[in-house]
């Protein structure tokens, strides 16, 4: 039993990593084609990749999309969470449900409605769609993050702070959030990354002007194929694994897979 | 240390509902100026609410709270002059001693240049001298718990609450901080409100307690007279092991009840008021008022031997200090507490003459 359940995680370790490797390999090919280079390897691709502007400007859209939207949703995240766990307010399980919706909702489900919605509002293609869009999908990895930082903190702390003369939100600043520093750093990574990579519902919304980096690959992709994409989907790879890391010693992969 | 003329602390007709239950059903406690005072129960009788409905973390449904006279009912805890301290220390993790000791001082805004000297005083107060850099997770329990208390008085608060405070300490680090607490608030002569299920901690430092059950004090008074004088059955018990007689008050004359104690004789005990004759009784005898001596020794020790009753020893617990023994006669079971002889406790099944004195009974209400 035990022999082939080791079996079965080395061959998902193999189906889910290996590609990944592969991809990274083939992005120092030298030649044309997507190639696993075994004798000679080249950085052409990515003297390519960086000398396309439009690639450029995708990755700053993404990066300035993704810092946007993990900034705004830790801090919405942070007062929903604080709501939910102090104030405990009838119902709470609900609106946590509420919180999480956008996990469920499939995302061309949510792509197409906020395309409408955005469309209906005047706002198809403009920045700040895009934003409010971003905000609700990574939304929910903030809350849960942040409600797992917070229910950790008893609420004496913050009452011993208020009977020596603080009012709640100077307890709050000077003694809760820097308690829950890490869950809110854990939280703001989280929400980046999701941002970072989402596709689906920025694929509908995003329009000609703002093509995030991972929509900009899908339509390039979807035009012609050379070992650029190999070179950003490995540039890619790297940034993710490097946020992943940091997010496994914050701890905070296992308050979302709850 | 001490602001002005320490403050009072009453509370009336206090009421706190948590869904359909009365957490507090109808509370009226007065605590004097410099009293420690303290509120005794057993877990979920209330009174961890009360305490936080004198704090201001939880608001009265009803009734009123006023601290040194001013009504504070509504008040937020911020503006309430208490110091809190908990169970669990509650001190900022992320702050040295001394920081957490400055912290009150801050948030009342005190001129930055007096901070200094005042957290050392408070330091000082509690015997921590030299520990201000320190962080709390490098303190011990006792250590912690000391710093809570400096950071609570440093900002001269008119009231000091105590919830269980010395419950996360072990047995003798607990004795030594009890005496300490009782030190403490007698030099600083601090309005002091603790609560706790612990008798011992209540007894020892309190000049006044009050006995909590599901929502409601059933006696307020000094230990030895509600120890003594229990008002009711449950205080009696909760206190610690009485015998228990039912009967009925023969007669009532100038404070003094005549009550014949089913299948013994009559007694005369303090009348409980309203009480009259033709009433059923019920007589409580702490066990180590309880006499006994072994049934050849004759004659029974200075107890007036009215009452000498025949028994025998059915268990013996030796304390070491003290000897508790299990008496059986007529078909129920007596307890008694005495020091032990010199040659050792009575033996189980040692035949003894039982006696006590009139004045020890007190009469209770069911």
């Amino acid at each position: 039993m035990k022999r082939t359940l080791t079996f079965f995680n080395l061959l998902m370790i193999v189906y889910v990593v290996a590609p990944i490797i592969l991809v990274v390999w083939m992005s120092f090919t030298p030649s044309m084609r997507f190639e696993v280079p075994i004798a000679s390897f080249s950085l052409r691709w990515y003297q390519e990749l960086f000398s396309y502007d439009a690639f450029i400007d995708s990755a700053w859209l993404s990066l300035r999309l993704g810092l946007l939207s993990a900034l705004i949703a830790t801090a919405l995240g942070f007062l929903a969470a604080y709501g939910l766990v102090r104030g405990r307010p009838p119902g709470s399980a609900v609106l946590l449900g509420l919180f999480t919706a956008p996990l469920i909702v499939p995302a061309v489900v949510y792509g197409i409605a906020m395309l409408q919605f955005t469309n209906l509002v005047g706002l198809y293609g403009a920045f700040p769609a895009l934003l409010a869009a971003h905000v609700v999908i990574v939304l929910p990895f903030a809350v849960r993050t942040l409600l797992a930082a917070l229910e950790g903190q008893g609420p004496e702390l913050e009452w011993a702070a208020m009977s020596l003369g603080a009012r709640r939100r100077h307890a709050v600043l000077l003694v809760t959030l820097p308690l829950c520093l890490r869950g809110m750093v854990s939280a703001f990574l989280f929400c980046f990354l999701i941002s970072f990579s989402e596709v689906t519902v920025t694929l509908f919304m995003a329009g000609p002007a703002h093509q995030t980096l991972p929509v900009r690959i899908f339509n390039y992709v979807s035009d012609r194929i050379d070992p650029t994409m190999a070179a950003v989907s490995a540039l890619i790879v790297l940034v993710s694994v490097a946020l992943v890391l940091v997010l496994n010693r914050l701890g905070a992969l296992g308050t979302v897979r709850k | 240390m001490v602001a002005t003329a320490p403050a009072g602390l009453e509370a009336s007709s206090l009421v706190k509902r948590f869904g359909g239950t009365a957490a507090v059903d109808g509370i009226d406690v007065s605590v004097r100026p410099g009293e420690f005072f303290t509120v005794l129960g057993p877990s979920g009788c209330g009174k961890t609410t009360f305490l936080r409905l004198v704090a201001g973390i939880l608001t009265p449904d009803s009734g009123r709270i006023a601290i040194g006279g001013a009504d504070v009912s509504q008040a937020p805890i911020w503006a309430r002059r208490i110091g809190l301290v908990f169970q669990n220390y509650a001190l900022f993790p992320h702050m040295t001693v001394a920081q957490n000791v400055a912290f009150g001082l801050a948030m009342r805004r005190v001129p930055r240049a007096e901070r200094g000297p005042r957290v050392e005083r408070a330091l000082a107060t509690v015997r921590l001298e030299g520990y201000g850099r320190r962080k709390p997770s490098e303190l011990s329990g006792g250590q912690q718990q000391r710093v809570a208390l400096a950071r609570a008085i440093v900002v001269e608060p008119d009231l000091l609450l105590l919830d269980e405070p010395l419950s996360n300490l072990d047995a003798r680090l607990r004795e030594d901080m009890r005496s300490e607490l009782a030190d403490l608030q007698h030099r600083l002569g601090i309005t002091t409100v603790l609560v706790t299920h612990d008798i011992h901690e209540a007894f020892s430092l309190s000049d006044r307690v009050a006995v909590m059950r599901a929502g409601r004090v059933e006696q307020v008074g000094a230990p030895t007279e509600i120890y003594d004088r229990p008002a009711n059955r449950f205080v009696a018990g909760f206190l610690g092991p009485v015998n228990e007689w039912t009967g009925q008050v023969q007669r009532v004359q100038g404070g003094v009840a005549e009550i014949m104690l089913d299948g013994l004789r009559t007694c005369r005990v303090a009348a409980l008021p309203g009480s009259a004759a033709g009433d059923a009784a019920t007589v409580v005898l702490r066990p180590e008022r309880l006499a006994l001596a072994p049934a050849l020794a004759t004659p029974a020790p200075t107890m007036s031997a009215a009452g000498a009753l025949a028994g025998r020893i059915d268990q013996v617990a030796h304390l070491g200090n003290l000897v508790n023994y299990r008496i059986a006669l007529d078909g129920r079971m007596l307890l008694a507490q005495a020091l032990p002889e010199r040659s050792g406790a009575l033996a189980v099944g040692t035949p003894v003459r039982l006696s006590w004195d009139d004045a020890d009974l007190a009469a209770v209400a069911p």
